[in-house]
């Protein structure tokens, strides 16, 4: 008798931590977790007077990265894993967020001029590639030409890519100036990222399978083309002004507030900040406001160089945003995440203020006409002492990984922020339906 | 941030020997907007574009210059070995020739200057002077031989400097040149066939270099930026050549180039240093490319009457639309037609006695339409040239001028030659 009933507790007890360990992983990790048994993983836990003490009753201390919005990221070894396991603490997965991404061993970077930069010819080879590859998950769209005939391509990233879903839609522009090589290399190697790694990374799968990521690695080709081929240091587009200057700013030609004062933007076709005659009078910036107009986007990053820096609306004045606390922190969050890859910090701010006013540019008109966050992510170096718009070849590998980990978790917040606005509406109208009944037996 | 180059002010020196011009950039206040969408056309010089004209025939000495540069049909320079080897089967059993010349080219267009960064509200001038070509022929069995060398092409470009200042500092500096050239190494042979036709050959090895260099400092800071494409160029082609003389009076020439590969190792080398925080940033590059040059086919004739007076025409086909060329590997388009260019020139021949020596004096004119590649613009060459020799027993001293006026492009380009060849006939 005393046997059985042992016997028993004994696989109650198994059973019971059978069932822990099932729900402790269906919230917390794959069942993937364990095919790597020797690799470290990096995990976030909910910051609470528990778990604190938890954490800080390990046999050796952990390695403890960062803590932001009330979660505590560290790096987990494989004892540690099974320490967190056992003390019943739910924890989160964070490792894909924070994976490098190595450039994809087929990229077509024949020559080109400029090193393992792409040049235009070698990002559509590597784009038409990328979509033939992976059909199923990718397509490349074609927004239009430039004003010298180049394609203007957007990569879309989703499942069921050919369609149009309900779903959150996320913007990731590159090089809109010419010499911010560095600017077309981070958003391509985010798309290359989600899409070859999303038969491998459950979490990448869970962001391509509940957005539609859009990604314009190259917004400015004949500006990059004239900056390979005939001098560096230009940021143009290539429009043959009417007093034989050449050239529009295309961050001031977008429509919203465009040519407001001429602060933040110039009048003069000789100017680097010139605006151009009209807003959206230039191809490329056109080609951007028809993909916008088309899908319902959430968030929006332009990626420009230098200054290490995220700016937020507004440019064009330094009266803060209505939304200026949300874009505040989701730029902190960005900016702490990225600080936690390779500990290189990016300051953050209103554009306005952090760096100088601006008027017609992409964040300003994303956010003033659609009202989502939008950020103007200007890469490294920090100053024009450590390179200005050059950075060596071997720094775009850790800048496209810190921001990875910042676009990764613009994407989930995008998608959480759907869904809670999806089951607000249904909730309201869910409500509403008792009023409209009260109201009609009222009128009966 | 960056300073904007559109921003120097600079004023307009006159033309020095090398060149060194201060680029005046001007602001030009928009009263006229026009949403026009004609972009960049380089037109006339392109990085790859030979100084003077794209289209090339071999080397030009100076009694060829004074005749419109008509070189598939007189004989009167081993020279010719380079354009029509069968004319060498009517030159004396030994024959060499030493070539001079100065070209000058007015450009508008290239590098960073008038498309984008440096404004210059006239045309910039070139000079390149060169002991460009030498060569001897000689016969022997029937056969007829003739071996020379000679710069055929320039790539050079006007070297431009440009500074930003302010009180009294230099601020930020810009320099840019373009140097290189063609020489290319020449083995013909030819044999007359019966008593009316000449047949030759003659191979040509091309070898040479072009460098392209954007140099930027901004002293105060020092930060300096170097921006350098360079290419070894290298060619091996042939050209067939025939003459027909008809009459005493009447010859007939043809000449025929096939098609080629001018083939370039490219090196980019982009380099980035602030001495203040030590960075040094160097991006480099290189390629195999190639410069796919058209066939094209000469034919000329001359008549000449009363044994002192020679007319002679030249119409030669390039054909131009199946250019190609890459540049670090990437196929570049250009957009080019074919076309046909001619040419016409008269010479006149006298006999002077001076110190009781006679002197051979030879008198030339020539026009020549030298229309250009590009679709957009159209642009053409209209040339004028002028020409002297002066025959003494065995030598003879041809000197030769030619000036070129182009149209179409709305640039008015110039060119000027000017040579000097002395010939040996033995």
């Amino acid at each position: 008798m005393k046997e059985m009933a042992e016997k028993k507790l004994k696989f109650s007890f198994l059973l019971n931590f059978i069932f822990f360990l099932g729900a402790s992983s269906v919230y917390a990790f794959p069942l993937s977790l364990h095919s790597n048994p020797e690799e470290i993983e990096i995990v976030s836990i909910e910051k609470n007077p528990i778990s604190l003490a938890i954490l800080t009753s390990t046999p050796e201390p952990l390695d403890f990265i960062m803590e932001t919005e009330s979660r505590i990221y560290l790096v987990a070894k494989p004892q540690d894993l099974n320490f967190l396991l056992s003390s019943g603490l739910i924890f989160r997965l964070e490792t894909p967020f924070f994976a490098p991404a190595r450039p994809s061993k087929e990229m077509s970077l024949t020559s080109g001029g400029n090193g393992i930069y792409h040049s235009y010819n070698e990002l559509i080879a590597d784009l038409k590639k990328l979509a033939e590859k992976f059909p199923s998950l990718c397509r490349l769209e074609d927004l239009g030409r430039s004003l010298e005939g180049r394609q203007i391509l957007a990569l879309k990233i989703s499942d069921n890519v050919n369609l149009n879903e309900p779903e959150p839609g996320f913007l990731f522009l590159g090089c809109h100036h010419a010499r911010e090589w560095i600017s077309v290399e981070v958003p391509l190697y985010l798309g290359l990222y989600l899409v070859e790694n999303y038969a491998l990374n459950p979490r990448v799968q869970n962001l391509v399978n509940e957005a539609q990521i859009w990604i314009i690695p190259l917004v400015n080709p004949d500006g990059l083309e004239y900056s390979i081929k005939f001098y560096r240091y230009w940021r143009k587009n290539r429009r043959l002004n009417s007093d034989g200057s050449f050239g529009v700013d295309l961050n001031r030609n977008y429509g919203f507030n465009w040519g407001i004062d001429n602060r933040g933007s110039s009048p003069n076709p000789a100017s680097e900040t010139y605006r151009g005659m009209a807003p959206f009078s230039e191809p490329e910036t056109r080609a951007v406001r028809d993909l916008f107009s088309n899908y319902q986007f959430q968030a929006l990053i332009s990626y420009h160089s230098y200054s290490q820096i995220i700016l937020f609306p507004w440019g064009f004045t330094v009266t803060p945003a209505d939304k200026y606390q949300l874009l505040f922190n989701l730029a902190k969050r960005m900016s702490d995440l990225m600080a936690s890859v390779h500990g290189r910090r990016y300051d953050f701010g209103q554009a306005s203020t952090m760096l100088y006013l601006t008027n017609g540019d992409t964040t300003d008109w994303a956010y003033g006409t659609r009202g989502i966050p939008a950020f103007t992510i200007e890469l490294p170096p920090v100053d024009i002492f450590h390179g200005g718009f050059f950075n060596s070849e071997r720094d775009i590998q850790p800048i496209f990984e810190e921001n990875l980990a910042a676009a990764l978790d613009l994407i989930q917040w995008g998608i959480d922020n759907y869904k809670f606005a999806e089951s607000e509406t249904k909730r309201k109208e869910k409500n509403l339906i008792p009023l409209i009944i009260q109201r009609e037996r009222k009128i009966k | 941030m960056f300073l904007s180059l559109n921003r120097i002010e600079k004023p307009f020196l006159e033309e020095v020997k090398m060149l060194r011009v201060k680029v005046s950039i001007f602001f030009c206040l928009v009263l006229f907007p026009c949403l026009c969408g004609a972009q960049l056309i380089i037109g006339q010089y392109e990085e790859e574009a030979p100084l003077k004209s794209w289209n090339i025939s071999g080397f030009i000495p100076a009694s060829s210059l004074g005749r419109a540069e008509i070189m598939t049909i007189i004989a009167d320079t081993p020279a010719i070995a380079f354009n029509n080897p069968s004319l060498l089967t009517h030159l004396t059993p030994f024959s060499f020739y030493l070539n001079g010349s100065i070209t000058r080219a007015s450009l508008f267009r290239f590098g960073p200057v008038n498309t984008g960064v440096l404004k210059s509200n006239q045309n910039i001038w070139v000079k390149v002077t060169a002991f460009d070509g030498a060569g001897l022929a000689f016969k022997a069995k029937g056969w007829s031989f003739g071996v020379g060398v000679a710069i055929t092409e320039y790539y050079d470009r006007p070297s431009v400097t440009a500074e930003s200042v302010s009180a009294g500092k230099t601020i930020y500096k810009i320099n840019f040149y373009q140097r290189g050239f063609l020489r290319t190494y020449n083995l013909a042979m030819a044999r007359k066939l019966g008593k009316i036709l000449a047949f030759g050959l003659t191979l040509n090895n091309s070898k040479g270099n072009v460098e392209r260099k954007t140099e930027e400092s901004w002293p105060l800071n020092r930060i300096f930026i170097d921006d350098e494409k360079r290419a070894s160029l290298k060619d091996l082609y042939v050209r067939f050549g025939l003459t027909a003389e008809i009459k005493d009076s009447l010859k007939m020439g043809l000449v025929l180039e096939p098609a080629h590969k001018l083939k370039k190792r490219s090196h980019s080398s982009l380099r980035y240093s602030a001495e203040t925080t030590g960075t040094l940033i160097s991006i480099e590059d290189e390629a195999d490319d190639f410069i796919q040059k058209p066939w094209q086919v000469s034919l000329a004739g001359s008549y000449s009457f009363d044994r002192s007076w020679l007319f002679c025409g030249e119409a030669t086909f390039f054909n131009w639309s199946k250019y190609k060329l890459t540049w670090f590997s990437e196929e570049i388009n250009r957009n080019f037609r074919n076309i046909i260019r001619l040419a016409l020139a008269v010479e006149n021949r006298n006999t002077l006695i001076i110190f009781r020596q006679t002197f051979f004096l030879t008198t030339r004119l020539g026009i020549q339409i030298d229309p250009q590649p590009m679709k957009i613009p159209h642009s053409t060459f209209y040339s004028l040239s002028s020409g002297l020799s002066l025959g003494w027993k065995w030598f003879r001293l041809d000197f030769g001028t030619s000036w070129g006026q182009e149209k179409g492009s709305g640039s008015s380009l110039q060119t000027f030659r000017s040579a000097l060849t002395l010939n040996g006939f033995f």
